[in-house]
């Protein structure tokens, strides 16, 4: 089966990823890739780092490395700041990727 | 076209993508929909994670130039080949087959390897090819 096809010739559509937001919280819904990894990590920092927050996964249909640096640099700064990010309900992609990356116990899931 | 894959294996799926993150969506696309097609469904999730990383990858060595992706079965295994144009030097194997976990960067080719039967890298003056192989239950 041979399929050819140039990228001038389909419509761009953006990755798709969206927030559900509240006081120390983010919901990310969507796709988590290098098209929109740089919006989740925004949102992260919108909250600051004062005291803990949460980042709910559960909808999260589809994440990479792209994703999971966005989650590594909140975390980060979070510790830094002595506080904490809890990442909530990691949807099954999200796991995997923990899971390979090796960092299922490194990050603070809840 | 950023480039061609080398040899002389036939693609299933061949296709050039500009080179742009909102591209790597549209690749993962057209990758879920050739492998239910072919009745390799199963596949999906970790395929589309492979390519993901590949694609993301060469957009980001080459930013603005296209990149190509060719996608075939062979002797049992799905192979994902991306191309793009590049001249800078590839990290060490060293690096990528054992990644510091909290490292800002350079997770990609370690979960491609993680996922992988085998990953290949050909690189000449100026065409980066890396290609993954997956296991499939195809004979």
């Amino acid at each position: 089966m041979i399929a050819t096809l140039a990228s001038n010739m389909m419509t761009p559509q953006p990755s798709r990823l969206s927030f559900d937001l509240g006081d120390r919280h983010v919901g990310a819904i969507g796709t988590i890739d290098s098209h929109t990894a740089d919006e989740l990590l925004a949102r992260l920092r919108d909250m600051g780092t004062k005291s803990d927050a949460t980042l709910d996964l559960g909808e999260v249909d589809f994440i990479d490395s792209s994703g999971l640096r966005s989650i590594v640099t909140s975390h980060q700064e979070f510790e830094q700041a002595g506080t904490q990010l809890q990442l909530k309900n990691p949807s099954q992609s999200v796991t995997r990727l923990l899971e390979i990356t090796g960092l299922l116990d490194l990050l603070h899931l809840s | 076209m950023a480039g061609a894959s080398k040899g002389t294996q036939r693609c299933g799926i061949e296709r050039t993508y500009a080179g742009n993150t909102e591209s790597v969506h549209h690749a993962r696309e057209d990758l879920g929909q050739w492998l239910a097609s072919m009745d390799l469904a199963p596949l999906t999730a970790d395929a589309q994670l492979v390519l993901s990383e590949l694609s993301s990858n060469a957009v980001e060595a080459s930013p603005h130039l296209e990149y190509s992706v060719c996608v075939s079965v062979e002797d049992g295994r799905l192979r994902i080949a991306v191309s793009n144009s590049s001249t800078a030097l590839l990290p060490a194997e060293r690096d990528w087959k054992s990644p510091d976990p909290l490292a800002s960067q350079g997770r990609g080719l370690s979960i491609v390897d993680a996922l992988s039967e085998s990953v290949e890298v050909e690189q000449t003056a100026s065409i980066v090819t890396v290609s993954a192989h997956l296991r499939t239950d195809m004979p």
